[in-house]
């Protein structure tokens, strides 16, 4: 509906324009002074009626070229309808546009079965020609009534909304931010949609490595409070791999190893359990990954089960250890696997350059204790420059022994004391501290009778009672460690293989870290991105600079020759821009445009080799875009959570709700019909002619 | 007339020569482009009989065409009578009036026709003449040129396939493929049929699918036709065995008796077709065996108990049982004299259950058998062992499996075994005892029954020498647990004997939740905590010899010893035992058997309970030896002891996981709808792979027949050398999700943190945090600075 206000003439005129009124005037004098002439003396009434009729051909020729409006009043509110709105929103949607004062009628849904079910409801409706389809939010804030006119004036009649009616699912985040910006003041009012049946604030790790246990955790949404659904996750052969019976708003953990290096597909299923009908499926897919090798130093006083066990399990998968037991006062076993360093004597192994290369540095307490001052200064030199530590705890050193910086600074974060009480040699649940969420990682174990009591250390691994068995504390760039559990050879023993596996991976991914010049840094994006959104991503770089690619993987393989899925797509460049308050670190602002896994990587760029070797030396990441008819509960809720945090609270439909403190008026110019005025123009010219005729 | 009829006969017959030296002038002038043409066509459908009728048949028409067009047409009367007027000046231009009817034609006309008839008539009888009115061919040399190249294509046969048509013996020709000629053999028809063995007892199976599936030991016949019988075929199985196809009339047979799972696939020739076929042998199980009674590995018959022991064992197998028997041992005396003897027994009757069906193999043949076993009968006594097991043989032929149970053990006690053993120390059960409980139960319910008919005097003896039993049964157990029984610490604290037993200080008085009688035994004992009790018994009358009773027979609560209370520990619950014997022993020589009651039945459960309770043994994992402290280390001369180096490189060889991880990667690439083309061959890393990943299936084939099919599915993609199988959809998909299947969960492998930060970076927002929390906190304490500076002034 047209706001008629003030309906008055507006024009902006040029010099031109200005120009082209003075001819016309200076040529309508002209002709009246000779038809004046003309017809002096002979019928005054014939020539004025001559001038008039001049007259109004020369004003109906100047509307005709001059830029002439219409000024209307136009409404600064709309509606507008989102994803998900279902009949009863659309009722009362419509209902507001016909008793209120709301200018236009927007409808943003961007899923084609829900653009024609609406298109069907708005026909019966009689709404249609009312509507303005949009495809993006874009258009709202840049919105121009009048779009038959020249460009200029559909520039000059842009609409800036002061209120809105949003209904439906919503805006996101980033559309809420551009109307923001756009529009200062904005009001929103939401009616939200019924929240549809699906998976929310799901979380999973998009790479994890091989053999570790990896979570899928999430909330069910429905909107139906009082039906149970199974919600299932399945592998590719359609097993059943866990399961859990919910009600909507209820959480999920469901914990398993996947099988495959490389890509692993899942797939999460909704499934009505009354009925057994399948009604949601998402995917799930995550990159297993090869770990890096590690270089592992061992000294301790004598040999043990543990570290014998511990040795071969690394041994077994290409780390390069040098084990260092002492067999007499004087005398020590070295043994070095998968390394082809030189034998050196017990103290350049605990020099600082040794250690320098070296990723973690496994002690027992008598080796400790047995450490000169020397070696003690060269391993705190050695954690503070990066090295981890870790110490099997025992009785050593409770007891009296010589001054040890080491030991100092155990008791600094930790104090030991034997136990004394019952629990002695008694099995207890094993926890693992930083794996949240699921009872499945009790295991159980017999620790040491050495209790740790933690002061500001990070628990690691704790017992059914809370107290910690594994403590570590951050020391420089490096970490010391002190251990209580010196028997989880055990679990191998016991055939529980993969309990042992897990328990020294998760261990040593918490100890170790990457000292490489050039990495990725932990992804701090979403768990679940969406083409068309922007993810900021950081690495470090302590050399020379070097460029960052993007390419789309299509290759399933993507652990395999890097040189082979470089082959098959083309590399979009990114440009990184280094922190300020950081040294040596970058971030990249990517702006994800397909679905699909997508390949990172930093390569540092080396004249002197060539491409290839440059594409095999560089750090990679990977990262799974979801597709956009993928999550639909997660896009709907994210979407519902952004608008309602900018929108009035506590909104019904009622059409008087406008809020009266807000001018939501506004003008703007409209061309106005001319049809007319060529009528009188011709008629006029032809009158003119007649009389010329006749003369 | 006769002369015009000649001329006219004549003229049609010289124009038939004319019309034929314009068409064979034609097609020499056309005939290299023919022989081109012709050859091209003849190659592009490989020489084929039909190209060449198809092309004779377009050159027809082709001439066909050609006697429409003006130049045929031209040639006719008067355009050769035109022609002999060129040829023969002699005609003076005349020769038309050959034609022309004499009798309407003028005299000169006539004369000239006379001259020109009489010309005409040399010119026929002279061959010069006539061939000089024919004129010679042209376009020969045309024709020339067509045939050398077609002599040319003879010799040099430019990416030729006609040496089909041609013997080529002659030829030194190199990789000529032949295969686009040769007609692919096809599989016409087949017909399979399977005989299992005999004792199987099952029905024959005709079927015309060529992948089997049969009993292991059953012979097979192949019936086959081919389109072209009249190659030699032959079936060629992966175990290496090949058997020839013998043609009946057009159809193939071939019989072989299989017993292992494989594929098989058929040879024409010197080539095999490209499917392959799958032999999935269904192994004869062994019987299964299951005894029903008795229940545990170890059952132990008491000295005095009747020696007779019940047996019931199921067995079952998928065909049939041949023969069931009880192979025992039985052994006699202990210790060093201990002599054995084998028997072998038969089951006393055997019982028919019906049968129950299962996915593949029905279990037709369920029997249950029974033997009831008398030990006298065997001529064993109280001290020696049977030991038995149960064999059985199915009914396969030519051998039979047999399968053998676990060992059961029949133990028939000695009174001097009938203990329990607890923390080292042999409880005895003795079945007197035991019985003597239970006597005193029945006897103290008797007492009760008997109280109305009994005198007072009586009925107290009776219940005081109840009592006295209990005391005794008490004393036998206690003394296990290092009861002593010293007497009473007051001599004079009773003149009656039966009062002069005393506590020990081992007593243990702690179980007090013994049965219902607790709460009246609660309250004397809220009298009677002291033994200091028992140290001033005097002739004070009634009550006081009552309170020295109640002080001697009391429990104490000084002597807390706890033990162990775990609920199956047999000390505790002897204890428990002993402790309820006190109460009952208290209220029998009071005379009051029905309060001692519960005592005694809760008496006997505990040592029931004793008796059976489970011990629980731990087995230590591993030895962990002391610790040893640096003073008492390295004692030892140390002079030739020296520090030693190893190095030592550890091959990772693929493991199977890692085998079928890349195996699946590959395959999954065409499932996951990727963009690598699935045509392109395999590399040769991806045909070994397949191969390693073939071999660890046919590792797994013996228990798992089911396999065969993506063995073959394997060896099709092999022989295709691409994942694209013709008919086999589906294939490569099912191989993929098998692998998936099979594959195991891989094992945790070490590696640096993934996920956590960095901890320079970590440090350096620390850093950062703390430098602006260090900015902040100095703004707010310059602000206050300023307020109170502004508030001064």
């Amino acid at each position: 509906m047209m706001l008629f206000g003030s309906n008055w003439l507006f024009a902006s005129f040029s010099t031109l324009h200005y120009v082209i009124f003075a001819f016309s005037v200076v040529f309508l004098v002209i002709t009246c002074v000779k038809v004046w002439q003309r017809y002096q003396g002979k019928s005054a009434f014939i020539s004025s009626l001559l001038c008039l009729v001049n007259t109004c051909a020369v004003i109906t020729m100047l509307l005709l070229i001059l830029p002439i409006y219409q000024q209307n009043q136009v409404s600064q509110q709309a509606i507008v309808i989102t994803n998900n709105c279902d009949e009863q929103l659309l009722q009362q949607a419509v209902e507001r546009y016909r008793l209120g004062d709301i200018e236009t009628f927007f409808v943003l849904v961007d899923a084609p079965e829900q653009r024609e079910r609406l298109q069907g409801y708005f026909k019966q409706e009689k709404m249609l020609p009312d509507l303005v389809w949009l495809t993006s939010s874009y258009q709202l804030q840049n919105y121009h009534l009048g779009k038959s006119l020249s460009n200029r004036q559909h520039l000059e009649n842009k609409l800036k909304f002061k209120a809105l009616y949003v209904y439906g699912d919503g805006f996101t985040k980033e559309q809420l931010t551009h109307l923001d910006s756009a529009t200062s003041s904005l009001r929103l009012y939401y009616f939200p949609s019924k929240p549809m049946l699906g998976v929310v604030d799901v979380k999973w790790s998009q790479e994890v490595l091989l053999g570790a246990n990896t979570s899928v955790s999430g909330t069910l949404q429905s909107s139906n409070m009082n039906s149970l659904y199974l919600v299932e996750l399945v592998d590719v052969n359609n097993d059943i791999l866990v399961q859990a019976s919910l009600r909507a708003n209820e959480r999920f953990y469901f914990e398993f190893v996947p099988k495959a290096t490389g890509i692993n597909k899942y797939w999460l299923n909704i499934r009505e359990k009354s009925s057994d009908k399948l009604l949601v499926q998402e995917t799930i897919q995550l990159n297993v990954i090869l770990g890096d090798k590690l270089n592992i130093l061992v000294q301790t006083a004598s040999p043990s089960f543990e570290i014998r066990h511990l040795k071969n399990w690394l041994a077994e998968q290409g780390s390069q250890l040098t084990l260092i037991s002492q067999t007499s006062k004087n005398a020590h076993l070295t043994q070095t696997i998968n390394t082809e360093q030189q034998a050196k004597t017990t103290i350049d192994y605990l020099s600082l350059e040794n250690l320098a290369n070296v990723d973690l540095l496994i002690l027992d307490s008598r080796s400790v204790v047995a450490f000169s001052q020397i070696q003690q200064q060269e391993v705190m030199s050695a954690i503070k420059k990066g090295l981890a530590v870790f110490v099997f705890i025992d009785d050593a050193l409770i007891k009296p022994h010589q001054p040890n910086a080491l030991i100092n600074f155990f008791q600094t974060f930790t104090s030991f004391q034997s136990e004394t009480d019952i629990n002695i040699n008694k099995p207890t649940g094993i926890y693992l501290q930083h794996n949240t969420g699921s009872s499945a990682n009790e295991r159980v174990l017999i620790p040491s009778n050495i209790r740790l009591n933690n002061k500001h250390g990070d628990n690691l691994v704790i017992n059914a009672e809370k107290q910690p068995l594994v403590l570590s504390q951050a020391y420089g760039f490096g970490s010391v460690t002190l251990s209580a559990i010196n028997s989880s050879y055990q679990w191998k023993l016991s055939g529980l293989d993969n309990d042992y596996g897990q328990y020294w991976q998760y261990l040593l991914g918490l100890l170790i870290h990457s000292q490489d010049s050039l990495s990725w840094m932990s992804k701090a994006h979403k768990p679940i991105l969406f083409p068309l959104e922007s993810t900021r991503l950081c690495y470090r770089n302590e050399g020379e600079s070097i460029r960052v690619e993007q390419r789309a993987v299509f290759n399933s393989n993507i652990n395999s020759d890097k040189a082979s899925n470089n082959a098959t797509t083309p590399a979009t460049p990114l440009v990184a821009n280094k922190l300020i308050e950081r040294e040596h670190h970058y971030c990249i602002d990517w702006l994800i445009t397909t679905s699909g896994w997508h390949k990172l990587s930093l390569i540092a760029s080396d004249i002197t080799k060539t491409m290839d070797a440059d594409i095999a030396n560089s750090v990679e990441t990977f990262i799974y875009v979801s597709e956009a008819n993928q999550w639909l509960a997660l896009q709907q809720i994210s979407k519902r959570r952004a608008t309602k945090l900018k929108a009035l609270p506590n909104q019904s439909n009622e059409h008087t709700n406008e809020d009266p403190t807000i001018n939501t008026l506004n003008y703007i110019k409209v061309p106005f019909n001319k049809w007319p005025i060529w009528i009188v123009f011709i008629s006029c010219c032809t009158l003119l002619w007649i009389e010329r005729k006749i003369a | 007339m006769t002369n015009k009829i000649d001329i006219h006969i004549w003229l049609s017959q010289f124009s038939y020569q004319i019309k034929r030296k314009v068409l064979l002038e034609f097609m020499m002038l056309t005939s290299p482009i023919w022989v081109l043409f012709s050859y091209v066509i003849l190659h592009v459908f490989n020489f084929s009989i039909i190209s060449i009728v198809g092309l004779l048949g377009i050159y027809c028409v082709f001439v066909l065409l050609l006697t429409r067009t003006h130049f045929y047409r031209e040639v006719n009367e008067r355009n050769i009578l035109e022609h002999l007027n060129r040829q023969f000046p002699q005609f003076e231009e005349s020769a038309q009036l050959l034609i022309v009817d004499k009798t309407k034609s003028s005299l000169l006309t006539k004369l000239q026709q006379q001259k020109v008839e009489a010309l005409f008539s040399q010119l026929l009888k002279d061959k010069e003449y006539k061939q000089k009115a024919l004129g010679h061919y042209s376009y020969k040399s045309y024709f020339i040129v067509a045939l050398v190249i077609l002599t040319s294509f003879f010799i040099l046969k430019p990416f030729t396939q006609f040496h089909h048509w041609v013997d080529t013996s002659d030829f030194t020709t190199a990789n000529i493929d032949h295969e686009d000629n040769v007609t692919p053999v096809t599989l016409m028809s087949q017909k399979i049929m399977i005989t299992p063995p005999q004792y199987t007892n099952l029905t024959n199976v005709d079927t015309d699918t060529m992948d089997i599936n049969a009993i292991s030991g059953s012979q097979v016949t192949w019936k086959l036709g081919f389109s072209q019988p009249e190659l030699t075929y032959s079936l060629v199985f992966s175990n290496g065995d090949e058997i020839d196809l013998i043609r009946e009339n057009n159809t193939f047979t071939a019989s072989k008796n299989i017993a292992y799972t494989g594929l098989y696939q058929i040879r024409a020739g010197d080539e095999f077709l490209s499917q392959i076929y799958t032999i999935e042998v269904i192994n004869d199980q062994r019987p299964v065996i299951r005894i029903l009674t008795p229940k545990l590995t170890i059952t132990e018959l008491l000295t005095n108990a009747q020696p007779i022991i019940e047996t019931q064992v199921q067995v079952s197998d998928d065909f049939g049982l041949s023969k069931v028997d009880i192979l025992a041992s039985i052994a006699k005396g202990s210790g060093e004299s201990v002599k054995f003897r084998d028997q072998v027994f038969e089951f006393d009757r055997v019982k028919k259950i019906p049968s129950v069906t299962q996915q593949k193999a029905a279990l037709i043949n369920l029997n249950e058998y029974h033997k009831s076993w008398n030990l006298a009968d065997l001529g064993m006594e109280p001290g020696d062992e049977l030991y038995f097991t149960v064999r059985a043989w199915d009914n396969q032929s030519p051998e039979a499996q047999q399968t053998k149970s676990i060992t059961k053990i029949i133990r028939w006690l000695e009174d001097s075994e009938q203990a329990a053993m607890a923390d080292g120390v042999l409880i005895n059960f003795m079945p007197e005892y035991f019985k003597s409980q239970r006597q005193i139960i029945i006897e103290t319910k008797q007492l009760i029954a008997d109280s109305e008919l009994l005198t007072k005097a009586e009925f107290s003896e009776t219940s005081e020498l109840l009592g006295i039993a209990q005391s005794e049964l008490k004393q036998k157990y206690g003394q296990y647990l290092g009861d002593e029984f010293e007497g009473f610490p007051n001599a004079n604290a009773s003149e009656e004997p039966a009062h002069e037993e005393e506590h020990s200080e081992g007593d243990d008085h702690d179980t007090h939740e013994a049965g219902s009688g607790e709460d009246s035994h609660e309250s004397e004992h809220n009298h009677e905590h002291a033994h200091q009790a028992e140290t001033n018994n005097t002739n004070e009358g009634v009550q006081s010899a009552y309170d020295a009773v109640i002080a001697e027979y009391a429990h104490t609560h000084e002597d807390s010893d706890i033990g162990l209370m775990g609920k199956q520990d047999p000390v505790a619950l002897m204890k428990r035992s002993v402790a309820n014997m006190w109460e009952a022993e208290l209220y029998l020589m009071l005379s009051k058997p029905e309060q001692a009651l519960p005592y005694e039945e809760q008496a006997l459960k505990f040592l029931k309970m004793a008796k059976k309770a489970e011990r629980i043994y731990v087995k230590r994992l591993g030895f962990e030896p002391p610790p040893v402290s640096e003073q008492r280390r390295y004692q030892g001369e140390l002079d030739e002891i020296s520090s030693l180096s190893q190095s030592q490189f550890i091959h990772i060889s693929t493991s199977d996981y890692q085998k079928l991880s890349r195996a699946f990667i590959f395959l999954n690439q065409n499932s996951l709808g990727n963009h690598v083309s699935i045509e392109s061959e395999l590399t040769t890393n991806q045909r070994s792979l397949l191969i390693d990943v073939k071999e660890l299936l046919e590792q797994q084939i013996e228990g798992r027949p089911a396999l065969i099919e993506f063995i073959a599915t394997i060896e099709r993609i092999l022989l295709a050398n691409h994942l694209i199988l013709e008919n086999c959809e589906g294939c490569v998909v099912n191989l993929r999700n098998k692998i998936w299947q099979i594959m195991p969960i891989p094992k945790a492998i070490s590696s640096p943190s993934m996920s956590h930060g960095d901890p320079r970076e970590t440090l350096t927002l620390e850093y950062i945090n703390q430098i602006k929390l260090n900015a902040e906190q100095a703004i707010k304490v310059k602000n206050i600075q300023g307020d109170e500076t502004k508030e001064k002034k």
